[in-house]
């Protein structure tokens, strides 16, 4: 398997506790030392299954309910990888929203193994009413082509939306407008990975010729082809390797 | 009714003459429909039943000429025969119209009919439309031959109006030989007479497309048959050629398109860039207020 590094240009990492730009990723934060125990220790109670749609304060109506389920179908079905949740939340003070998507999309238990591994996919849309904020988190096998900019770049585009016509329909719009701009996202994607790979490839022969047993080793690690190509029709034959 | 006088065929070489037909107007289409249909024109469409067995509505025909011709074809009791001159366009196409005009003023009564039909048109057009009833095949086929033969000749010499009128006499013989079949009940068809005999080369001249020979099997005239005679087929064929060599690959490529941009996408799988210990996702920074501030 490729690192993201020798197939896609390196998004930057954000810390979810002081939002500070790192450039490598670490398991605490130089900046502020956030970690996830102490992430952990701030939300100290079990978080609900992750679901297409929590409103755990009833605060939707059935109409809105089905307009963003249909909407987050219609974003699902066009990226049959890319699970979807939208939470409307009345966090309290001194909460972050990016904080506290970062500790449900970790912490909420899967459901099975498979949900486990479409969870690396998964796009949660927090929505927190106190603060009027809107949030979005990623999981590991997104973070490539939705990076951080990518999705602020997006919220700052349907922000009148949001503003006028409120979250929900904000919210329809944001998840509209990212499931137009996922093929010219999915191309680049394929683009950079048959650029990388024909690189590599090519680097692999003429090591070939020079020396057999590097060549071999190289040949080895080689991918024949991406993943996602020789398994489009299932999800289960994402890879388990990361979940494991 | 004499053989060799019969007043239908005679009015073919009168109106012939009199009328100044334009060169296009030299068709003669023999219609030898034995079933006329019983069509769906409008009353408006369809003239009533005439006191007269002339109508002149463009007014060719001086007086005296249609009182002479009136006159001829009031003596013609067993073939009730009309000459019609028709002003402006037709409702439908002129066979299907004589047809109709003839079995509403006829009716089943007689055996045979005949009419005379001059459509004043942008491309003027002479028919003779002899309706016939209870006729058999061998009969019709006879007939067919004789109008046949009148209408090679008209084409391939159309000033001879002289060889009409001997040819006329040759097929009013046989109408009038059929009329008297049609009223004795006699079953077996007559072989045409002394003027078939006088131009064999003629006669054998075969059936072609412009004689309908296939009146029997067409039964009511359907609407469809109405609508059709009105449209024009030839530019519908270029239309439907255009539209299919123009439009349907634009379709297809849209198509294609289409499907192309609404293919299920599969991001590339690689290794999670894993931080913070989290399992499943690192975090992010993008959020944004949904207020002014």
């Amino acid at each position: 398997m490729f690192d993201p590094e020798d197939i896609f240009s390196p998004g930057r990492f954000h810390c979810p506790g002081c939002h500070a730009t790192l450039n490598k990723p670490s398991n605490r934060c130089p900046h502020c030392g956030f970690t996830a125990e102490k992430c952990i220790a701030r939300f100290p109670f079990e978080p609900p299954p992750l679901r297409r749609l929590m409103d755990p304060d009833k605060s939707l109506q059935t109409y809105q309910k089905k307009r963003l389920s249909k909407s987050i179908a219609r974003l699902e079905k066009a990226s049959p990888q890319i699970t979807v949740s939208f939470c409307s939340l009345y966090l309290p003070d001194g909460v972050d929203g990016r904080q506290f998507g970062y500790w449900l999309l970790n912490r909420c238990k899967p459901e099975s193994g498979l949900d486990a591994k479409n969870r690396l996919h998964h796009l949660l849309i927090l929505v927190d009413r106190n603060h009027k904020t809107v949030s979005t988190s990623v999981g590991y096998g997104l973070d490539c082509f939705l990076d951080d900019m990518t999705l602020h770049q997006t919220l700052q585009r349907c922000r009148e939306p949001f503003i006028h016509k409120g979250f929900v329909e904000g919210s329809i719009h944001w998840i509209d407008h990212i499931r137009k701009e996922l093929p010219s996202i999915h191309e680049k994607a394929q683009a950079d990975w048959k650029h990388r790979y024909k690189k590599r490839h090519l680097r692999g022969k003429r090591l070939d010729t020079a020396d057999p047993k590097k060549a071999q080793q190289i040949g080895r690690i080689s991918t024949p082809r991406p993943r996602s190509l020789a398994s489009n029709s299932s999800k289960q034959q994402l890879d388990n390797k990361v979940h494991a | 009714m004499k053989a060799h006088c019969h007043p239908a065929i005679i009015l073919i070489a009168i109106v012939a003459g009199n009328i100044p037909l334009s060169a296009k107007a030299k068709t003669i289409v023999l219609d030898l429909d034995v079933t006329p249909p019983a069509g769906k024109l409008s009353v408006t469409q369809i003239p009533k039943k005439p006191t007269a067995f002339v109508i002149d509505e463009p007014a060719m025909l001086s007086s005296p000429q249609k009182a002479e011709i009136d006159s001829l074809l009031s003596k013609a009791n067993d073939v009730p025969t009309y000459v019609v001159l028709k002003k402006g366009k037709l409702p439908v196409t002129a066979t299907l119209y004589g047809n109709e005009l003839l079995s509403r003023w006829t009716g089943k009564a007689k055996g045979y009919s005949a009419m005379i039909l001059l459509t004043n048109s942008s491309i003027p057009e002479l028919f003779i439309i002899i309706a016939g009833r209870r006729i058999d095949d061998p009969t019709r086929n006879d007939l067919l031959q004789l109008g046949t033969a009148a209408l090679s000749l008209v084409n391939g010499s159309p000033a001879q109006f002289s060889e009409i009128i001997r040819l006329a006499e040759g097929l009013s013989g046989a109408l009038n030989t059929f009329s008297q079949i049609s009223d004795h009940n006699a079953s077996p068809p007559v072989k045409v007479s002394g003027s078939q005999n006088r131009e064999p080369a003629t006669y054998s001249v075969p059936v072609t497309g412009t004689i309908q020979s296939t009146p029997n099997k067409r039964g009511k005239t359907s609407q469809w048959d109405l609508l059709s005679s009105r449209l024009d087929w030839p530019l519908i064929q270029k239309l439907i050629i255009y539209l299919s060599a123009v439009i349907l690959p634009l379709i297809t490529v849209l198509i294609l398109r289409r499907t192309r941009r609404h293919r299920p996408l599969f991001f590339p799988i690689h290794k999670p860039r894993h931080r913070f210990n989290a399992p499943y996702s690192g975090g992010s920074n993008a959020q944004i207020k949904y207020v002014n501030d």
